[in-house]
C-alpha cells in the first residue's frame, strides 16, 4: 500500500492506493430472503423503527414513483405520503424517527429537498438555486443537526449539506467530475462518497467538514452508493467490477474486499440492518426487482 | 366489467378473456357502419416483415451509452467506463448485456437531426421532412407534417384484422408542451395515424382512444337502434377532421375486437411469468414484449415509446430521457439498467424465436445530448451528431457504422441524415422507390449502405 498526493481541481486529496485482494471467504449466510413480491423497480431502502421495518422507493404506478414502508410484522408496503403527487424517492430517517427526508420532483427537471420534523408536524424544504437544480441522496446526520445530499446546481454536481432549517449551504465538495451518494459515519465524523474526479466512479471518504479527502477504491468500472456498517468498521457498496452489478464490502481503511452477491443480474442499493450482521439490498432476478435481506458471516 | 375506453385483457386485476369475447361478438354490425378506403397492398415485401421502432423519448446521452469517449477533456467524457463488446466496439459500462450480445446488431453514431427541440425533432424523426405550417414553432397541425414513416409502411401494406401501425404509450408522445405532430398520416389524413395502446408496467392492456365509446354498455350493443342513436350523437359533437380520425380510430377498434383469435396479440397474460419479468416489470419492458407479441402476429409497423413524455422529472412525468440535471445519477439508477434489460431481452426474445431475420429493430431517440457536460453536472439537447441501434430485418449484425469526433460533437464521417433513417426503413420494409415514388414521400432518398 502507498499513498500520494494529488490535485483534483482545485482540492488536495491523499490518494490511498491499495493493491485490493478479493476474498475468496464466505461472507453471505444462507440464501437472500426476499422480502417484497410485486417485483417492481425499486431504489435506495433505508431501515427504520431499530431494524423492524424498511421505507424505499417504488415506481408503483406508470407516472409515480412513491415512498413506501413496509414492516416486517405485516408484510404489507404501504405509502408513506398518500397526499403527494409528484415523485418521491431517496428517503432517510433519523435513528430516533423523528425527522424524515427526501427528494420530491417540482416543476422539470428540478427536484428539491423535504425534510419533515415529524414530532413538531413541520416541514421546511431546500430548492436548489438552478431552476433544473437537483438533490439527490439526501441522508440526516448522527446527531440530527444537519442532512447531507448531492447538489446539482452551477459548479457541478457536488456533495453538500444543509442545516435542519434547510439553511446554511455548505458545499463540502468543489472537484471535477461528479460526486454522488454521500454516507455519513456512524460517528458522523465521515462521509463516503463515489466520485469521478480521477475519471470513472471509484469510492472516496472524507472528513465531515469536506477536508482530508482520501481514495478508497479504484477499479476501471464503477463503485457507487457506499453505505457504512453501525459499528463503523466496513463499508457495503455497489461495484460493476465484475461486469454487472453486486454488492461488495470493504474495510474503512480499504483493505479486505469482499464480494457479498454473486448473480448475472443486478444487486443495488445495499443498506445495513442496525444489528451489523445484515444487509438489505435491491436484487433483480429474472426481471423483477425486489428487496432481499442478506445474513452476512463476518467474523474476521 | 368490460370497459370501452380502458377495458382490459385477462390479468391479475380480475378482467376475463370471456368479457373480452362477449363484447367482440356483437360489433360486427356497428363494424359496417363505418367506412374506410382499403390500404394498398405492397408491391414487395423485402427483408423485414415487420418493423419495431423504439423509440427514447427525451434525448438519450451518446456519450454515456453507445459512443463513450474515454480520452476526451474531463468536462465531456463523463463518469462512465468504457467496456468491450462481442463485436469489438466499445459501448458504456451501463450496457452490460447489451455488449454481450453486440454481434446480434448495428450501431450508427453519426445520426443527425435538424432541430434541437423535443417535438419538432421528434416529428423530423418520424417523417423525415418538416412541416409545411410551421409544425410545433407556429401553430400548426398534425396535418402539416409529411406522413410517419409508420404510415407509409402501414399504407402500403394494410392488415386483415389487426392495425397496421401501433403505437405503444401511455398517451400523445411528446413533452409537457405538447405531443410531437408527426405522429401520423400528416398530409395523407388521420386514417394512416397510428392505433394507440397502452401497456402498463403489469402488463394490463388499454386502448384509450376507445373512451369516444364510453357510454356504449354491453348489453346495448344488442340493441341496432340504440348504436345507431348513439354513433349519430357522438358524430354531431366533432367536427369534419375529427370525424375522420374518429372513423379510422374505431374502424380498427372495431375491426380488432371482431377479430377472434388475433386478440391474442395483446394478451400478455398468455406469455410466462419468467418471458413477462425477463423483459422487467415497467411499462417499457411489457410494452416491448407487448411489441413482440403483435410483430408475431404480423403487424407491420409498432413504435414502442420509453415514455409518454421527454422529461424526467415533471411531477406527471414517467421518466423520460430529458437529463438535463443528475444526467449521470439517472442513467446509473435508472434508464441505463432498464434499456439495458429491455432491449437485450427483446433482441434475445425475436432472435430465439426466429424473428430478428425478419423484424427490423430500430432503436433510438429524437437526439442525443450535449457532450459538454452542462454548469450544474448534467447534459442537455445535441442533435448534431447521435446513435441509433439497428437489428435484424435485412440490417448487417455487429457494425458501428460511423465515427464521431474526438469529443462526440460532430460527425467525422458522411452524417447520417433522418431521411437516410426513413429511406432505409422504407427499402427494408419493402416501400421500395418505385412506390415511394407513387407515394410522393422520399424521393430520391438515400440508405444507409453500410447497414446493409
Amino acid at each position: 500500500m502507498r499513498s500520494c498526493n494529488s490535485n483534483f481541481g482545485g482540492e488536495s486529496i491523499i490518494v490511498t492506493c491499495v493493491l485490493l485482494v478479493v476474498s475468496g471467504q464466505a461472507v453471505m449466510a444462507g440464501e437472500p430472503r426476499r422480502l417484497t413480491q410485486d417485483g417492481v423497480l425499486k431504489l435506495a431502502p433505508v431501515f427504520i423503527e431499530k431494524g423492524n421495518a424498511v421505507i424505499f422507493a417504488a415506481h408503483d404506478e406508470p407516472n409515480r414513483v412513491s415512498l413506501l414502508r413496509l414492516r416486517f410484522s405485516d408484510g404489507r408496503p404501504e405509502r408513506v405520503d398518500s397526499t403527494l403527487t409528484a415523485h418521491q424517492f431517496d428517503v432517510d430517517m433519523s435513528d430516533d424517527g423523528r425527522y424524515l427526508c427526501f427528494v420530491l420532483t417540482t416543476t422539470s427537471p428540478q427536484s428539491v429537498l423535504v425534510l419533515r420534523d415529524l414530532e413538531a408536524g413541520s416541514e421546511v424544504r431546500f430548492v436548489p438555486r438552478e431552476a433544473r437544480g437537483t438533490v439527490r441522496g439526501p441522508k440526516i446526520s448522527p446527531d440530527r443537526q444537519r442532512v447531507v445530499f448531492t447538489l446539482s446546481d452551477p459548479g457541478g454536481q457536488q456533495i453538500a449539506a444543509v442545516d435542519m432549517k434547510g439553511e446554511n449551504l455548505k458545499r463540502l465538495t468543489d472537484s471535477a467530475g461528479t460526486n454522488v451518494g454521500p454516507a455519513l459515519s456512524p460517528d458522523g465524523r465521515q462521509i463516503a462518497f463515489s466520485s469521478s474526479r480521477d475519471g470513472s466512479f471509484h469510492l472516496y471518504i472524507m472528513d465531515a467538514d469536506g477536508g482530508n479527502v482520501r481514495q478508497l477504491t479504484n477499479h476501471p468500472l464503477r463503485d457507487l452508493r457506499p453505505a457504512w456498517s453501525p459499528d463503523g468498521k466496513r463499508i457495503a457498496f455497489t461495484s460493476a467490477r465484475d461486469g454487472n452489478l453486486e454488492i461488495y464490502i470493504i474495510n474503512a481503511d480499504g483493505s479486505n474486499l469482499r464480494r457479498i452477491t454473486n448473480h448475472p443480474d443486478r444487486d443495488d442499493f445495499p443498506a445495513w440492518h442496525p444489528n451489523g450482521r445484515q444487509l438489505l439490498v435491491v436484487s433483480e432476478r429474472a426481471g423483477d426487482s425486489d428487496l432481499y435481506l442478506i445474513d452476512l458471516d463476518l467474523d474476521d | 366489467m368490460f370497459e370501452f375506453g380502458n377495458y382490459r385483457l385477462r390479468d391479475c386485476q380480475g378482467s376475463t378473456r370471456r368479457s373480452f369475447l362477449r363484447f367482440g361478438a356483437g360489433l360486427p354490425l356497428a363494424a359496417a357502419m363505418l367506412n374506410r378506403g382499403p390500404f394498398v397492398a405492397a408491391e414487395e415485401v423485402r427483408k423485414a416483415r415487420s418493423v419495431m421502432l423504439i423509440w427514447l423519448v427525451g434525448g438519450p446521452s451518446h456519450l454515456d451509452l453507445f459512443d463513450p469517449k474515454p480520452n476526451a477533456p474531463a468536462e465531456y467524457r463523463g463518469p462512465f467506463a468504457p467496456i468491450s463488446t462481442r463485436s469489438g466496439a466499445q459501448f458504456t459500462e451501463l450496457l452490460p448485456r447489451l455488449a454481450a450480445i453486440s454481434d446480434r446488431f448495428s450501431v450508427v453514431r453519426t445520426n443527425i437531426n435538424y432541430d434541437g427541440g423535443h417535438r419538432p425533432a421528434g416529428s423530423i424523426a418520424w417523417t423525415c421532412g418538416t412541416a409545411n405550417d410551421g409544425g410545433e414553432s407556429g401553430n400548426g397541425r398534425p396535418s402539416g407534417y409529411p406522413p410517419n414513416i409508420g404510415s407509409i409502411v402501414a399504407r402500403s401494406r394494410g392488415t386483415r384484422e389487426l392495425p397496421p401501425f401501433i403505437s405503444l404509450a401511455r398517451g400523445p408522445v411528446g413533452d409537457g408542451v405538447g405531443p410531437c405532430l408527426g405522429y401520423g398520416g400528416g398530409t395523407w389524413g388521420p386514417r394512416y395515424d397510428p392505433f394507440m395502446v397502452e401497456c402498463s408496467k403489469n402488463g394490463q392492456v388499454a386502448i384509450p382512444g376507445l373512451k369516444l365509446l364510453e357510454g356504449l354498455s354491453p348489453a346495448r350493443l344488442d340493441d341496432r337502434r340504440r348504436i345507431l342513436d348513439e354513433l349519430n350523437r357522438l358524430r354531431r359533437g366533432i367536427d369534419e377532421l375529427q370525424l375522420e380520425q374518429w372513423n379510422s380510430l374505431h374502424q380498427s377498434a372495431l375491426q380488432l375486437l371482431r377479430g377472434g383469435d388475433t386478440l391474442d396479440a395483446f394478451d400478455l397474460s398468455r406469455e410466462s411469468e419468467n418471458t413477462r419479468a425477463r423483459y422487467g416489470r415497467t411499462s417499457f419492458g411489457q410494452s416491448c414484449l407487448l411489441g413482440r407479441r403483435l410483430v408475431e402476429a404480423g403487424v407491420p409497423y409498432v413504435q414502442v415509446n420509453w415514455s409518454q413524455f421527454a422529461e424526467v422529472f415533471y411531477p406527471f412525468s414517467d421518466y423520460g430521457w430529458d437529463t438535463h440535471a443528475d444526467n449521470f445519477g439517472l442513467l446509473a439508477d435508472w434508464h441505463g439498467p432498464l434499456l439495458d434489460q429491455a432491449l437485450s431481452t427483446l433482441l434475445n426474445d425475436l432472435h430465439d424465436r426466429g424473428l430478428l431475420e425478419t423484424t427490423l429493430v430500430v432503436c433510438m431517440g429524437e437526439f442525443g445530448r450535449t457532450p459538454r457536460i452542462n454548469s450544474i453536472g448534467s447534459r442537455d439537447h445535441w442533435h448534431q451528431c447521435y446513435f441509433s441501434v439497428w437489428a435484424g430485418g435485412g440490417v448487417q449484425p455487429g457494425r458501428v457504422i460511423g465515427e464521431s469526433d474526438a469529443r462526440g460533437e460532430f460527425p467525422r464521417t458522411a452524417a447520417i441524415t433522418p431521411e437516410m433513417v426513413g429511406t432505409t426503413i422504407l427499402e427494408l420494409a419493402g416501400v421500395g422507390t418505385q412506390q415511394r415514388a407513387g407515394y410522393r414521400v422520399l424521393e430520391g432518398g438515400r440508405v444507409i449502405d453500410a447497414l446493409l
